[in-house]
């Protein structure tokens, strides 16, 4: 026990979406505090929407983040067709499921190749890991760029899908643009099972966590658009429960609302979650390759959601193939959503994990008010809690290795605190 | 495949960060019809699949180096290896600089590239550029302008 008084800072996380920074204090061989803070933008979106037509929240929140804007449209489409009444017919319904595909193997196979696996490998990030392990890393480049295809063929544009509407698309992309992904989606899928063997032999510091586990939970399928909102700890809501299922506070050191049960306990949303009550509902393929990976029935190391997300993008990969091989182009590519005056709840499963939206709107299709609960913002407590106690647990370490340590940690949670800045810090030298 | 490619970075949504966007997109009216002419809102890393193949690539983006805000900076860093004082202020994982340094590692460069560099005074959130740096849009749009034509002039005589 080091009984000193201590405070560590990591002012800038590298490698984790958008800007953080974290408070560590300890004092008299305890810590007593650990704060993560966020700069999160819903704030500033939520006031944008205000007095905005209805049709135009899935482009508005698609603006958010640069990795998920997958994931703000689909919540944004759910909580508007929920507030005008309509239910979307399968087809749409499978579409949008491939466009979400998409966007997890491009989040994932970013963070898993480039941004969590050098902390794994013993290198300060991709660029010096891509020496020693240029395969891992070509890997992770090509299924991001397959993963932003997927999201090109279907959403029309990679970086801001513009053929996702209300009610469905503007229109069903043509028979030969998804087909034409088939070969390297057949490629993706052996590509992630080796990265998933790859992953398993990792070495994981020996830290687990009782955790209660939220995400969607749908009877047919691993849940991405669809599903009901499932505690591990027993219970199961409609989405439009979320406010009374997780209560919002603010916190003085972070732009960013933190979300617990009523209780006050923190949950974890996100792979580990999904897996742990979704397992079954992998793929046959993905179940065994999880299971060959170690991952057992639920896996509580939060350190090990490198493995449950390479196996994620394996579920995404053959989902993506199945409903491509079945696709055939549809008319209308979407149903009429008329306004009317009332409210709508959406939550989808972003990479992090769920996101919520909730709307209400004006019989003319005026927005009233915007909520937006970003998963980042749930786990953000959760993730502090197990950053106290992982610092308790590692104490005597120096503070190099400590910071090293929780930065891992903070990795791990992929936290998306997006809508940075990505401007560049330069210094410019001139010899004469 | 073109394989000449102008490519923009930057975040709309914080102000002076989305610099190099609006040059690409007014560029976008006054280059040569040869140049393929790329915007990457929010993600650099994209970068690295995109340039694969081509011979030449610009890179516009916003820079913070405590010049006055609007000066442009052009920078070839495949020529001389990318500086290691120049930290990535990247906080979407990847920026260019690391874009940039992943892409040597891995020998992914293209054969020349070309950063030019706007010096932002205002990355808060919100739209739109600071005046000064609004300014220095049409300048950095010509210049580009002139170096590409130039590039095709070369092109064409070799």
């Amino acid at each position: 026990m080091n009984p000193e008084t201590r405070t560590l800072r990591v002012d800038y996380l590298a490698r984790v979406e958008g800007e953080g920074a974290l408070h560590l204090e300890i004092e008299g061989g305890r810590v007593t505090r650990a704060e993560l803070a966020i700069f999160e933008p819903p704030r500033y979106f939520e006031a944008l929407l205000r007095g905005r037509d209805f049709h135009e929240a899935p482009d508005i929140t698609a603006r958010i983040c640069g990795i998920c804007p997958v994931a703000y449209m689909m919540s944004a489409c759910q909580a508007m067709e929920d507030a005008c009444g309509v239910a979307l017919p399968p087809a749409i319904q499978d579409l949008r499921r491939v466009l979400y595909c998409g966007e997890w193997i491009e989040s994932h196979g970013l963070h898993v190749h480039l941004l969590h696996l050098p902390d794994f490998l013993g290198f300060p990030d991709a660029v010096q890991m891509a020496r020693a392990y240029p395969e891992a890393v070509r890997r992770g480049l090509r299924l991001k760029k397959l993963g932003n295809a997927l999201v090109e063929a279907v959403g029309g544009r990679a970086i801001h899908p513009v053929n996702v509407r209300l009610g469905g698309f503007y229109r069903a992309p043509p028979l030969e643009a998804l087909q034409g992904l088939i070969p390297e989606l057949t490629w993706a899928i052996e590509a992630a099972e080796e990265t998933i063997r790859f992953v398993a032999d990792l070495d994981f510091p020996d830290f687990e966590v009782d955790y209660e586990f939220i995400a969607l939970v749908h009877p047919d399928e691993y849940p991405m658009n669809a599903g009901r909102l499932t505690s591990s700890r027993g219970g199961d809501w409609p989405v439009s429960d979320f406010p009374a299922v997780l209560t919002e506070t603010h916190v003085p050191h972070s732009t960013a609302l933190q979300s617990r049960r009523p209780d006050g306990t923190p949950v974890l949303m996100g792979p580990l979650a999904r897996y742990a009550l979704n397992r079954e509902r992998l793929t046959p393929r993905a179940r065994v390759a999880a299971a060959a990976a170690g991952l057992g029935t639920v896996c509580r190391n939060p350190y090990q959601a490198i493995v449950v997300r390479a196996v994620e993008i394996l579920l995404a990969c053959e989902e993506a193939l199945r409903l491509i091989k079945g696709y055939a182009p549809f008319e209308p590519a979407a149903l009429a959503v008329m306004p009317r005056a009332g409210e709508g709840h959406g939550a989808t499963e972003a990479p992090r994990g769920t996101l919520y939206h909730h709307y209400r709107i004006a019989a003319d299709g005026i927005i009233d008010s915007a909520r937006i609960v970003p998963p980042t913002a749930v786990n953000q407590a959760r993730i502090e809690a197990d950053l106290v106690a992982l610092a308790q647990a590692n104490l005597d370490l120096a503070d190099d290795r400590l910071r090293a340590l929780c930065e891992q940690a903070i990795r791990s949670y992929d936290p998306c605190i997006s809508c940075a800045t990505h401007f560049l810090k330069l210094d410019v030298v001139r010899h004469p | 495949m073109k394989s000449l490619l102008v490519v923009g970075l930057g975040t709309p949504e914080r102000r002076d960060d989305g610099v190099g966007l609006v040059v690409v997109e007014a560029l976008r009216a006054v280059a040569p019809a040869a140049v393929a002419i790329h915007l990457l809102p929010r993600q650099a890393l994209e970068l690295l699949t995109l340039w694969e193949g081509r011979r030449q690539v610009w890179v516009v983006d916003a820079v913070h180096s405590g010049a006055p805000p609007g000066s442009c900076h052009r920078l070839q860093p495949a020529a001389q290896h990318w500086p290691a004082h120049w930290q990535g202020g990247s906080t979407h994982g990847l920026g260019l600089a690391e874009g940039i340094a992943l892409a040597e590692s891995l020998g992914m460069l293209p054969n020349r590239l070309v950063v030019y560099g706007i010096e932002g005074a205002d990355f808060g959130l919100g739209e739109g550029l600071s005046p000064e740096v609004a300014a220095a849009v049409p300048q950095v749009v010509s210049r580009l302008q002139a170096e590409l034509e130039e590039v095709m002039r070369c092109t064409n005589q070799a």
